[in-house]
């Protein structure tokens, strides 16, 4: 095994240790909406909040560049440069967001001036981690792309999936210095703010999981490089295509101009459309191998991803994006939904699905499977529909209720949010949440034991 | 108008996922060479046609909207076969078989 | 025949990728241009930072059929006509307070943000402070949101708590400042019928 896949599985671990505190803090912050005064004066929603959706970030990114230290000694045959570098960073990294976990537990607010941002939050939504920990991660990010583009020298060669990777890697490392400045006018600030936060979520990532997935499905199922290759700049097209001037449907509210609901609304609702495309897709390669694979749980986790990427992205998307219905949608539990069910589809099964390929070569298994994974599946799945469902009845109450007919206010804010509909909504979400984390706890015991159990097993048959 | 925000986005949403099964039961249908799979693929897609119609004639959304809703409702019943043909036609070892 | 191979042809993908990606590049890079400019301050859609000296509305206008801020005559905050870099210091204070507080990851701006609180867009027109200056013993709203801002907690909402987030008067008064100011900033009308119905009725 090369260096730089030692790495990658250092990675993938940390990866779904930071998943598991995303799930913590997610149940978290799900309590409080149903006991409010859950650690009041000791830790406030804000802090959960803040919490939740930074380690979604994290987590995610660990996942794609574990699985690119894993992919990029195979794709060219040779130790990646500057690994040493890297494990080293790998270190400071893990203790930067340790540090920062804990300045945001126990610190939680600094002064209100320059100070306040450099050590202790930035307080903006997805980048509140102090300015010092922002520079660390552009360092982390550097070395990264050193890793990949100088192996790619060394190698003299590219191939047309690392030719991808590294011209993506250059706005996801762009775009990412827009987690440094503060803005005075929040127009501005959230313009920007939206560069990178879209920008990376609905084009850069996509794209980085385009090229994984590649490299997985020739993994998985001995796809040929050529006919990877040409779907992955088919993808490249279609998701930026869409999703570059999809970028409009946040521009509707945010003091920008009126001809964003028109740019943005046309764009996204042409996003269903190539997400379709890979449903198709999905189908074919699932059907033309007769759903025999050496590796059941990665196969089922892409398979999930393929779906729960048009649901999530696609159906929940379509729902609420064109102006009209946006105007009382946006920023309600509605929102919520949409944006569980899009990571989980987009993202998250399909690292959890290159975890278990990358296990099934570092146990040495020819054949992946078992029970434990199945629960596993079932119960993160059903939990996170669960919630997803739970949150959209809430927020049809909310965007009813507070936005169509109560007018915004205070008082119409109050009304929705103490509506039955919208109370049981969120109780119905902790309780798939529970689900959700017994499925994670599953995963966890899975993905530390699958492929080492069946021989004890077969040994304990034996005796 | 506000009392029609459900409504409306019920229906949007009911048209993206009707062509997500109408989708599945055409691919599925061709793998399986089954022509009844394919016929409840159809179906999805006739239901899909009667929802972009409650759209055009009861919903409040403008007619820009409502126009391009018709016309991304055309885009869905293309996308299986060109889709499928597409991949027929670059997967070699589907083609000798 | 050469369709065929076309089809097959990774490169011939490769060309249309790197199409389609510079054109859309190339308009969202006007189309930015073109927002930068209405949305800097003193631009069409958002006012300049004096605005604060003046009185705030939110009415219908008929011909976009949409909600949209009004700056009426002078009505001062906290008694005090601000000069353009004394209004501007305040907005930039208030933007410091609001980001070292979190305020985002409870409240929402535009919308944007976190659910478990109100949206604060219009938070300066809420007909719901007229109440809160008899419930602080405050003269006007801006007092009162100031005296709200700094003990959330002795003057609380309702189930959820706003925690006591040690916001200084300075700070406060720089939030109030803010919520002023962007309450007047041109938002395509959201949020709609703001403050026009009552729950009650």
């Amino acid at each position: 095994m090369y260096r730089s896949q030692q790495l990658a599985l250092k990675y993938l671990a940390a990866a779904i240790v930071i998943f598991g505190a995303m799930v913590v803090a997610g149940l978290m912050s799900a309590y409080y909406y149903i006991n409010p005064d859950f650690l009041f004066g000791l830790l406030h929603f804000n802090i959960s909040k803040t919490l939740h959706i930074d380690t979604l970030v994290i987590w995610l990114l660990f996942g794609f560049i574990g699985a690119v230290y894993w992919y990029l000694p195979e794709e060219f045959g040779i130790e990646p440069v500057g690994i040493k570098a890297a494990e080293v960073l790998f270190y400071v990294l893990c203790a930067a967001i340790a540090v920062v976990t804990l300045v945001f537990v126990f610190i939680q607010y600094g002064p209100s001036n320059e100070v306040g941002m450099w050590l202790v939050n930035q307080g903006r939504k997805y980048v509140e981690a102090p300015r010092w920990a922002a520079v660390g991660i552009v360092v982390v990010m550097l070395v990264f792309a050193y890793n990949v583009i100088g192996t790619a020298i060394r190698a003299r060669k590219i191939t047309g999936i690392v030719g991808v990777l590294i011209v993506d890697l250059i706005p996801l490392i762009v775009l990412y210095l827009d987690a440094f400045p503060a803005a005075r006018n929040m127009s501005v600030d959230l313009f920007w703010w939206w560069w990178l936060v879209h920008m990376w979520v609905e084009a850069t990532w996509e794209v980085l999981i385009g090229c994984i997935m590649a490299w997985a499905l020739m993994n998985l199922l001995g796809t040929s490089r050529r006919i990877v290759e040409a779907w992955l700049y088919i993808e490249v097209a279609l998701v930026l295509g869409t999703g570059i001037l999809g970028l409009g449907h946040h521009y509707f509210w945010i003091g920008t101009p009126q001809y964003w609901l028109a740019v943005g609304g046309f764009f996204s609702a042409f996003e269903p459309l190539p997400l379709l495309g890979m449903v198709i897709h999905a189908i074919y390669d699932a059907g033309t191998h007769h759903m025999k694979t050496t590796n059941r749980p990665a196969f089922y986790w892409m398979l999930a991803e393929a779906f729960g990427n048009f649901i999530g992205a696609g159906v929940w998307g379509f729902m609420m994006t064109l102006p009209q219905v946006n105007l009382y949608s946006h920023g309600t539990q509605w929102t919520v939904s949409h944006g569980h069910f899009a990571f989980w589809g987009a993202y998250a099964c399909g690292v959890i699905s290159v975890c278990y390929l990358v296990l099934q070569k570092v146990r040495g298994s020819a054949f992946l499977d078992g029970i434990t994974w199945r629960w596993a599946f079932a119960a993160l799945n059903v939990g996170l529909v669960g919630m997803v469902g739970a949150l959209l009845i809430s927020g049809f109450a909310q965007a009813f209720i507070e936005r169509a007919q109560g007018g915004s206010t205070l008082e119409a804010f109050i009304a929705g949010q103490e509506n039955f509909w919208f109370l049981d909504g969120m109780y119905a979400r902790f309780a798939f949440g529970l689900i959700f984390a017994a499925g994670y706890v599953v995963l966890a015991y899975d993905l530390l034991t699958i492929g080492r159990r069946l021989p004890v097993h077969a040994m304990a048959v034996a005796e | 108008m506000k009392f029609d925000l459900l409504e409306t986005a019920l229906l949007l949403g009911g048209i993206a996922f009707l062509a997500g099964c109408y989708g599945l039961l055409y691919g599925v249908g061709r793998l399986a060479q089954r022509q009844s799979i394919m016929l409840a693929g159809f179906a999805c897609y006739a239901f899909l046609c009667v929802l972009v119609a409650v759209i055009v004639s009861t919903t409040p959304l403008a007619g820009p909207w409502k126009a391009i809703v018709v016309v991304f409702a055309l885009g869905f019943l293309g996308i299986p076969p060109v889709t499928w043909r597409f991949l027929e036609r670059t997967h070699p070892h589907r083609r000798r078989s | 025949m050469a369709k065929v191979s076309q089809i097959e042809d990774p490169q011939f993908w490769r060309a249309g990728a790197i199409s389609i990606v510079l054109v859309m590049l190339i308009v969202l890079i006007m189309l930015t241009v073109d927002s930068l400019a209405a949305i800097t301050v003193g631009g069409s859609h958002v006012p300049p930072y004096t605005v604060i000296n003046q009185k705030i509305g939110y009415k219908l206008e008929s011909s976009r059929g949409i909600d949209v801020p009004t700056i009426g005559e002078k009505e001062l905050l906290f008694q005090h006509e601000y000069t353009p870099a004394e209004a501007e210091a305040l907005i930039d204070k208030g933007k410091l307070v609001i980001q070292s507080r979190a305020c985002m990851d409870c409240h929402t701006f535009f919308g944007n943000g976190a659910y478990y609180g109100p949206d604060l867009t219009k938070a300066w027109l809420d007909p719901a402070w007229e109440g809160w200056k008899g419930i602080t013993g405050a003269e006007t709203r801006a007092e009162a949101m100031t005296r709200f801002l700094m003990d959330p907690v002795k003057y609380r909402t309702w189930g959820r708590t706003m925690p006591n987030l040690h916001l200084s008067r300075e700070e406060a008064t720089a939030i109030v400042a803010y919520l002023k100011w962007m309450a007047a900033v041109d938002t395509n009308g959201f949020p709609a019928n703001f403050g026009q119905i009552s729950v009650n009725q």
